[in-house]
């Protein structure tokens, strides 16, 4: 069977069909989420895979306003700003600071910095409740902000300081030759060279600031400052029994975060794999 | 360049930079310093000292040497919590880097149409958050009405219904299925990505001698990808050893400690029996075990890359 020059062979089908199979396990549970979000209680019983018998508007006002998901997508939005923002900044100024300049001790503060990186978060939290406690930021996002800075600065001061070492030094001499300020060199010279690498820290930092929950579940007690993840977690124990209820919240969760996924889809794969790969 | 006096009053050509100021240099460095010292190695540094502390959260601290190691290597819940990693590492490393493998040869070899569209689909499990897939994943082995019950008895399995998270036999096994569904595109992406730097005429090469596709994969993609295959590896393995989320949610670490991990094992020692010194002792041989992983997996790597 020959079709614009091209053989379809056995094996292409073989595979074609295997790879099908793993796109409906991957796409699947989806879909079953979406469209039970929308269903009533009875109807799911009686109908798990067909499309809402009667469409159920009112899941969505029910999870968004009962269900606090509006205060959450608030809070994880008031956290992940500053905390991308914030992380990305001062790992630029890190990794200047031992890409370029004469430092004391510098080997042993880089090694402190790069031990961040393979320290879990459950050896930080236990004395980090009291540390915050302490400090009157627990139960505050100022706290969970500035604790997920500080997770977030080894990762990216070891990949910005990567990125920063590759390009010539003779610019750096140059520019300073001509009277250019470090900070001027840093901020008109060197940040826009590196910008590709900052994308991806920026995607990076926003997958893993806004899916943070051990973090957080531990410094954060309050409901009205829970972020998307622990709000759910919650939420899903409120309403235990309402399984179309706690669908809608679990659709309120993924749509956005897919819709804005598949739009900026080359970014974020090549963020999150840069990020597991350098590590 | 710029001419100084020297404390003779001699004047000299200055070779020196803005850079080897190490005033400057610390003033860059401070702000990011400060914070990660602050909230993150100060709470470590007193982690690992509370480990040979006894402190319920409130009043003094006992220091008891080294009882709280002693402890947990007599405790059958840390061997427990220890050994359902392990099985973790089953579902969340292994499976997956060998499913993402397989998949991303599949389509490299057969040079499949549609490539972004499984990489994209078979990703996107991966970017959101544990806490909602976990979510999804309980109401898929709800016992009463869930989908895979459901699936069961339309196909004429309904005696394979169970509660899938409730039965000690398969509640482990099910939240592993949930993270090898997590990571396996997560591996394939990484995979197929390593495959893109293998010239087209290598295989041509493979082709001209008579070599079908076995030939293609053993002599030419998979010795390409040794280096992925090592990083994908570790980085799934160190995950498996902090999972957190899932259980959390999904089990709790019941029924019993049939699910318990190490990292909730700490959770609940810390937040919820109030035993800090002993939560800290099992925290510290939890970023101890981690520690060997990476060391050891960066000297063989290192050691790879020498000998290549």
């Amino acid at each position: 069977m020959s079709r614009t020059g091209k053989r379809i062979t056995a094996s292409k089908l073989v595979a074609t069909v295997v790879l099908l199979l793993f796109l409906f396990i991957s796409v699947a549970p989806f879909l079953l989420v979406w469209s039970a979000a929308f269903k009533s209680k009875s109807d799911l019983i009686t109908n798990v895979f067909g499309l809402p018998t009667t469409v159920q508007f009112s899941n969505i006002k029910k999870a968004w306003v009962q269900g606090h998901f509006s205060t959450y997508y608030l809070n994880s939005i008031i956290v992940v700003i500053p905390v991308v923002a914030g992380t990305i900044a001062l790992s630029i100024t890190n990794a200047y600071a031992f890409a370029y300049f004469r430092i004391w001790a510098k080997e042993v503060v880089f090694g402190l910095i790069l031990l961040g990186m393979t320290i879990p978060m459950e050896v930080v939290i236990i004395q980090l409740y009291y540390h915050l406690l302490k400090l009157g930021l627990l139960n505050t996002l100022s706290g969970l902000i500035l604790a997920q800075i500080g997770m977030g600065i080894p990762f990216g001061t070891f990949f910005l300081r990567g990125t920063l070492k590759e390009f010539p030094r003779s610019l750096v001499e140059a520019a300073e030759i001509d009277g250019a300020s470090t900070w001027t060199i840093l901020t008109k010279i060197l940040v826009p060279m590196a910008s590709s690498s900052i994308m991806a820290l920026i995607v990076f930092f926003f997958t893993w600031t806004w899916n943070e929950f051990l973090l957080t579940l531990v410094v954060i007690h309050k409901d009205s400052l829970r972020t998307l993840p622990v709000g759910m977690a919650f939420f899903q124990g409120r309403y235990i029994g309402d399984t179309p209820l706690i669908a809608m919240g679990a659709s309120l969760m993924t749509i956005p975060i897919i819709i804005l996924y598949i739009m900026l889809q080359k970014y974020v794969i090549s963020g999150i794999t840069a990020g597991a790969l350098k590590e | 360049m710029s001419y100084t006096t020297d404390r003779r009053g001699v004047l000299s050509k200055s070779h020196r930079s803005l850079y080897d100021s190490p005033l400057r240099g610390m003033l860059y460095l401070l702000p990011g310093l400060a914070i990660y010292v602050l909230f993150v190695l100060i709470p470590v540094v007193q982690t690992i000292i509370l480990s040979f502390m006894e402190w319920s959260g409130m009043g003094a601290k006992r220091f008891v040497g080294l009882a709280n190691y002693i402890e947990l290597f007599g405790d059958p819940i840390f061997f427990r919590s220890l050994a359902n990693n392990a099985v973790l590492v089953l579902f969340i490393m292994v499976l997956p880097t060998l499913l993402g493998l397989a998949l991303a040869t599949i389509i490299e070899l057969n040079d499949l149409a549609w490539r972004k569209l499984y990489e994209t689909a078979f990703f996107m499990p991966y970017i959101l958050s544990l806490v909602v897939v976990a979510v999804i994943w309980r109401w898929i082995y709800n016992p009463a009405f869930g989908v895979l019950n459901e699936l069961l008895a339309k196909v004429g399995l309904a005696s394979l219904k169970r509660a899938w998270l409730g039965d000690s036999s398969t509640a482990l096994a099910s939240v592993g299925v949930t993270g090898t569904w997590v990571n396996y595109g997560f591996a394939m992406v990484i995979f197929l990505s390593g495959y893109q730097t293998i010239p087209p005429s290598l295989y041509d090469a493979v082709s001209l001698d008579g070599g079908g596709n076995l030939h293609k994969l053993w002599y030419v993609a998979l010795p390409s990808l040794v280096n992925e295959i090592m990083v994908v590896s570790v980085f799934l393995f160190i995950n498996s050893l902090k999972t957190f989320d899932l259980v959390y949610v999904m089990t709790k670490g019941g029924p019993g400690y049939a699910t318990n991990v190490l990292s909730l094992y700490v959770f609940k020692n810390a937040f919820q029996y109030n035993r800090n010194g002993y939560a800290a002792a099992l925290a510290v041989t939890l970023m101890l075990i981690i520690f060997a992983i990476t060391v050891t997996v960066t000297r063989l790597r290192s050691h790879y890359e020498q000998n290549r």
